[in-house]
């Protein structure tokens, strides 16, 4: 038990150490961005590289081999840096010290630290402490961990419930992503394996103080990560959503990031490509995570509009850029086919399979009937009422309204405009026309529980959003009121 | 930030709408979550289960596992749990994914997955419906079923290979 314990820790603390030294050297984030972005960075590049290497049929015990030799070689260099001296260790301290005891203490701000420290407490308590036993963590995600952990490849998994037409395609119905993460745990001989995400949840924390320096706006970041019950249900599943939202909040805090340095300082070209690369980085790591829902193509399309308009005033070629951009996207397109004919091949060719896998929202037939909708009138009551009262992410939606009726102004960023309006879209479609439309259309009521973990990515905008709106409305009314004046 | 500025008003306003919208629900959840923490602290991964899955076939399956990891006679590639068919969309007590999930390391499979006879074939009620009438854990030779004189089973034809034995596994 100790000993797991202890190269549980030193795997933990060693993918801190690798993620560190790429966001320097490829990402060239500045001190405390490469130190906060750190695991997040190190898990995805070391959890798509060993899926990678899987998918190819690399006997796990030798991925795990060599990741544990790449991470203990990061932590080795790094302990050569003169960023662990113990002048600079001690510097480090000071900094942390600082950014968490700098704020200014109102009534509310420590209201809110009442509240927010038991729910932190309790989250991490439960990652540590529990083993993922809630079903489709114990059933699906966390036994793909065991089984990769003790040597199956993926053609295994298809081989078990051959001919089994109504279970074969539960294996493949998520990405390996957060299975392959906690293999490496599990090989560790950690059994906990929901432990991964704590780093990159407190990753979040450090990074949001880094965005909003006001403790106030930081407070009400936390509060929404942590006290409302969407995110915490999703933090204590140990599902596939929650890598997955931690995924999102990442790329939705990095948009948000890059955006408020741009508005301190021009961004030199060369730093907005590295941005762009590590936009697209992170949205392979949705892919990597979880699939079902259409969601990632939205944010890849509004990336690469964006920030290719953006660097095409820097004379950039076009071309070149979306290029790179395509060609991001062609790794996880080539592992989904490999995935896929793997798996076809393992069932046979059952036409049930696809349907019975969560990338049901990719057989593009299934759209075909969209016209059927307009017939239905109660259809639309239907769906709107679900939206309204069933989906998390509408009382997030809420407070955004509200915080834009208050600021007396619409907020016309590009971020507000479209990413709302997409993921609405998207989501109220991918549930409208994924499920044969006659058949579901008396049954939204059943769609709640699924609608909850198809609206995480609006969760998580809306989480981001919020906090912004926190930060910038108090500074839109003032000057509303000076020009008034 | 200032306490008379708008940062705090508007800071109060998000403030009063958690109140509002979240905190209920959020509350709820705690509490619940805290329990099963409190329960689960220090326990091992089946005795979690329990907790978290109080339906008694959990525990029999656990047993189950247990008794065939514990047995000497077999090896555990030897042995094959028949899965259930799957009757839900959604996991239950018996679906093959828990039961998988639960017996692991002991490989359950369905229908011809394995390449030749088994030398122990493990079956529940839900595996085989209503072929199945012991009232008991009970083993059956492999001679005692070609001549069909096993009393748990009404029907063997359609295990998958002869010349194994029958372990009948009652679920409460």
């Amino acid at each position: 038990m100790l000993v797991a314990a202890l190269v549980t820790f030193i795997w933990l603390l060693g993918i801190v150490g690798f993620g560190f030294l790429i966001n320097q050297k490829m990402f060239r984030f500045n001190l405390p961005r490469s130190f906060v972005l750190a695991y997040p960075t190190g898990l995805l590049v070391i959890g798509i590289s060993a899926w990678s290497l899987w998918l190819a049929n690399v006997p796990f015990h030798l991925i795990y081999s060599g990741f544990y030799i790449v991470v203990l070689a990061s932590l080795f260099w790094l302990s050569k840096q003169n960023h662990f001296s113990i002048r600079t260790r001690l510097m480090w301290f000071e900094q942390l010290k600082k950014l968490v005891t700098k704020a200014e203490m109102g009534y509310l701000e420590i209201i809110m630290l009442l509240i927010i420290f038991p729910a932190i407490g309790l989250i991490v308590l439960w990652l540590l402490l529990t083993y993922p036993v809630v079903w489709d963590s114990l059933a699906l995600y966390d036994f793909r961990a065991k089984a990769i952990a003790d040597g199956w490849q993926l053609a295994d998994f298809g081989q078990q419930f051959l001919g089994h037409a109504r279970f074969a395609g539960y294996d493949f119905s998520h990405p390996f992503g957060a299975s392959i993460w906690q293999a490496f745990l599990h090989k560790s001989g950690w059994e906990r394996s929901g432990i991964v995400y704590i780093a990159w949840l407190i990753s979040l924390v450090l990074y949001a103080r880094i965005i909003w320096s006001k403790t106030g706006v930081w407070l009400i970041f936390l509060m929404m990560l942590f006290a409302t019950k969407p995110l915490q249900v999703v933090w204590t599943q140990v599902y596939t959503s929650l890598p997955n939202t931690l995924v999102w909040l990442t790329l939705f805090l990095f948009i948000i990031d890059t955006q408020k340095q741009g508005l301190i300082k021009p961004l030199r070209p060369a730093s907005s490509i590295i941005n762009l690369t590590y936009k697209l980085f992170l949205i392979v790591g949705i892919i990597f995570t979880r699939v079902s829902e259409p969601f990632w193509l939205i944010m890849f399309l509004w990336v690469l509009f964006f920030d290719i308009y953006y660097l095409s005033a820097y004379k950039f070629s076009k071309y070149k850029l979306l290029a790179v951009a395509f060609f991001s996207l062609a790794i996880p397109l080539i592992w989904f086919n490999q995935w896929q004919s793997i798996q076809l091949e393992a069932v046979i060719i059952n036409p049930s399979t696809t349907s019975t896998t969560s990338l049901s929202s990719y057989d593009w037939s299934k759209y075909a009937g969209i016209s059927t909708i307009f017939n239905h009138s109660e259809w639309w009551l239907q769906a709107m009422t679900v939206w309204l009262v069933k989906n998390p992410a509408s009382s997030y939606l809420g407070l955004i309204t509200l915080l834009l009726f208050y600021s007396r102004r619409c907020v016309t960023s590009s971020l507000v405009k479209w990413l709302f309006l997409g993921l609405l879209m998207m989501g109220t479609l991918y549930f409208a026309l994924v499920f044969e439309i006659s058949r579901e259309i008396a049954d939204w009521a059943n769609k709640g529980r699924l609608l909850e973990r198809a609206s995480l990515p609006i969760v998580a905008w809306s989480v981001v959003m919020i906090t912004e709106l926190v930060a910038v409305v108090p500074e839109l009314t003032s000057r509303h009121k000076k020009l008034e004046e | 930030m200032t306490i008379k500025g708008k940062p705090f008003t508007v800071i109060l306003v998000v403030l009063l709408y958690w109140l509002l919208s979240f905190a209920p629900s959020w509350l709820d959840h705690s509490f619940i979550k805290t329990l099963e923490l409190l329960r689960t602290i220090g326990q091992s991964k089946d005795e979690s289960l329990v907790v978290m899955h109080p339906a008694r076939k959990i525990q029999s399956l656990i047993d189950m596992k247990n008794y065939l990891i514990n047995q000497n006679d077999y090896s555990l590639s030897d042995i094959a749990i028949f899965a259930p068919e799957r009757s839900s969309s959604s996991p239950l007590t018996t679906d093959p994914s828990i039961l998988r999930a639960i017996s692991y390391p002991v490989p359950v499979v369905r229908d011809n997955m394995k390449p030749g006879p088994f030398s122990l074939v493990v079956i529940t009620q839900e595996s085989v419906g209503q072929n199945f009438k012991s009232l008991q854990a009970k083993f059956c030779k492999s001679s005692e079923i070609s001549v069909m004189n096993c009393s748990c089973l009404e029907n063997i034809s359609w295990l998958p290979a002869n010349n194994q034995e029958v372990l009948c596994w009652l679920l409460p």
